[in-house]
């Protein structure tokens, strides 16, 4: 039995510990309380019975709301992992030479730190209403109407799915990239000599020994499109009407909006046991990745 | 490193997706080149002006409103990035050294926390965390923006940290402290140096998203005397109509961009370098 070194540890660790109980467990254990509470603006802590989730499931929005949840998480994830690969192979399998690929690695991270608010109105000024606007500008010449569209009120979901699909696209890309690169070259070569194609090695080879990365980072992005509501809050605040109102965003809304602080709190609460059993399996993956 | 001769067909391929890379990417850099060139343009006759810049430093008169300086912004979203960076780095490190090398009572739970935390979306306990700060006295400064910051960022941090210090022989810092060092100069004198690409990285990704951090302002200060440069811009922007034309904006929004893209560009060189030094070993 080695002896144990709590003095030195100790020290090491209180910032961390004091930070992470203030703002993370108080949290916690205070939405799950606020979550069985009417707790709105007046601050008064009044139990009432699971109403906040029965409100929930009576809601007639709520239908709509898990709907677009689950259209822009699932297009964006698809987009997502497949441009994620596609740049991936260009980049470390195609492109051999170090430094054009990191160039165009640097390329793709530009939406990824450009600041949200930025980003955001980037987005708006493409798509502007008026005839001024950059896409309508395009649309007017190419289709010869007279008529601008309001894309951004046309195609709010699409939009939204676009526009976040490109900030994530960093993270995978990079992620994806450098597991290639760890892939033994034998590999390439033996199926080189075997005469497979470049399609094949692709699917044959790198796909296959990726696999778990592949998981990795569905199952992450997955996590943070459903928790993360920056981007579309920016553009479309869940507008118009709802269309691209989704289950966290909904949340903010009912909490900072409304300042139903009690429903804002369930809401977030059956987000998190859905993020709980994502990030369940996430740790299999991991394990599983690195084993 | 000796530069790899490409066969014929490897080269083919190579200027193939190098084709295709760029035909994807082009809309993207032709999208920001055009928003920022605005910048320099004027709104009414089109000709190339500074004038979009007078934001910097005195009131601009619009049609519909004024447009205060960016100064106190500017001073609090430096102020905020820098102390939220430098807390982060020394608190993960202090925390993933720890975590790494020492044992204690209780660490296979805060390992088992710290995978936990690092995935856990904190947006969503904005709620509570509002709370929090309201019975501690300190909604609507920047002190408890700051602290929720630094709290936000660390489990990611210090797992990063810590799997760097994973990677660290023992015997390097057992020799430290038989040489006579204690566990704190050695951390401090020779295991540091040895993390410097973990550290480099860390720190700029706990800066990057410092200075684009705007949910945070937005949701736990409620007046505008502690100003960011993100909740400026927003201030002047709705989704539904512009406070300013988009020229000031785009001007605006370079002065906001370039600090992270120029940080962006110095670091990837420092990483690339911290990384290669790293792979040697001692």
């Amino acid at each position: 039995m080695k002896k144990m070194q709590n003095g030195q540890a100790y020290p090491f660790l209180t910032p961390f510990m004091i930070l992470v109980s203030i703002f993370y467990i108080v949290p916690a254990i205070l939405t799950i309380a606020m979550s069985l509470t009417g707790l709105d603006s007046s601050f008064v802590w009044e139990w009432n019975n699971f109403n906040n989730y029965r409100k929930i499931l009576l809601d007639p929005n709520t239908g709509k709301i898990v709907l677009n949840t689950v259209v822009f998480v699932g297009c964006a994830i698809a987009l997502t992992i497949v441009l994620d690969l596609v740049i991936a192979v260009l980049v470390t399998y195609f492109i051999k030479n170090e430094s054009i690929s990191s160039f165009f690695k640097s390329l793709i991270m530009i939406p990824m730190i450009t600041p949200a608010v930025v980003y955001s109105v980037l987005w708006i000024w493409l798509l502007d209403a008026s005839e001024n606007g950059v896409v309508n500008q395009l649309y007017m010449g190419v289709t010869n109407s007279a008529i601008p569209l309001n894309w951004i009120a046309k195609y709010p979901m699409q939009i939204v799915v676009m526009a976040t699909v490109l900030t994530s696209l960093g993270f995978g890309a990079i992620n994806f990239s450098s597991a290639i690169k760890s892939i033994p070259e034998d590999q390439f070569k033996a199926a080189r000599i075997d005469g497979a194609g470049e399609w094949e090695i692709v699917s044959g080879i790198i796909l296959p020994n990726i696999r778990y990365h592949i998981q990795f980072i569905a199952l992450w992005e997955t996590l943070g499109l459903l928790t993360n509501y920056v981007t579309i809050m920016l553009i479309t605040d869940g507008g118009p009407s709802m269309q691209t109102e989704v289950w966290a965003l909904s949340a903010y809304h009912k909490a900072f909006t409304n300042q139903q602080y009690g429903y804002g709190a369930a809401i977030s609460m059956v987000l998190i046991f859905v993020v709980m059993v994502l990030m369940l399996l996430l740790n299999k993956v991991t394990s599983r990745r690195d084993a | 490193m000796a530069k790899k001769m490409l066969s014929r067909s490897e080269a083919k391929n190579q200027r193939r997706a190098v084709i295709a890379i760029t035909l994807f990417c082009l809309p993207i850099v032709a999208l920001y080149f055009t928003f920022f060139h605005l910048a320099f343009i004027d709104p009414d006759t089109g000709a190339l002006t500074l004038r979009n810049f007078q934001f910097l430093y005195t009131t601009m008169d619009k049609k519909l409103t004024q447009i205060s300086p960016i100064g106190p912004a500017m001073k609090n979203t430096v102020l905020f990035s820098v102390v939220v960076t430098a807390c982060e780095v020394v608190i993960s490190c202090m925390a993933g050294y720890a975590l790494s090398r020492l044992r204690f009572t209780g660490r296979k739970v805060i390992q088992n926390m710290l995978l936990v935390l690092r995935m856990f979306p904190n947006l969503l306990l904005l709620i509570g965390v509002l709370y929090v700060l309201m019975t501690l006295k300190l909604s609507n400064s920047l002190t408890g923006v700051i602290l929720v910051a630094i709290a936000f960022r660390i489990p990611g941090s210090t797992f990063i940290i810590k799997n760097h210090f994973d990677g660290i022989p023992r015997d390097i810092e057992n020799s430290c402290l038989v040489d006579g060092c204690t566990r704190f100069s050695a951390f401090r004198q020779v295991i540091i140096y040895l993390v410097k690409p973990g550290l480099a990285s860390i720190s700029i990704f706990s800066f990057l998203s410092a200075w684009s951090n705007y949910i945070l302002f937005n949701t736990l200060i409620f007046n505008s005397k502690t100003p960011v440069i993100a909740t400026y811009l927003k201030s002047l922007s709705r989704p539904e109509q512009m406070i300013v034309d988009y020229n000031t904006f785009a001007a605006m929004a370079i002065v906001y961009v370039l600090p992270v893209l120029v940080f962006f560009v110095i670091s990837q060189k420092a990483l690339m370098k911290g990384n290669i030094n790293g792979g040697k070993g001692v």
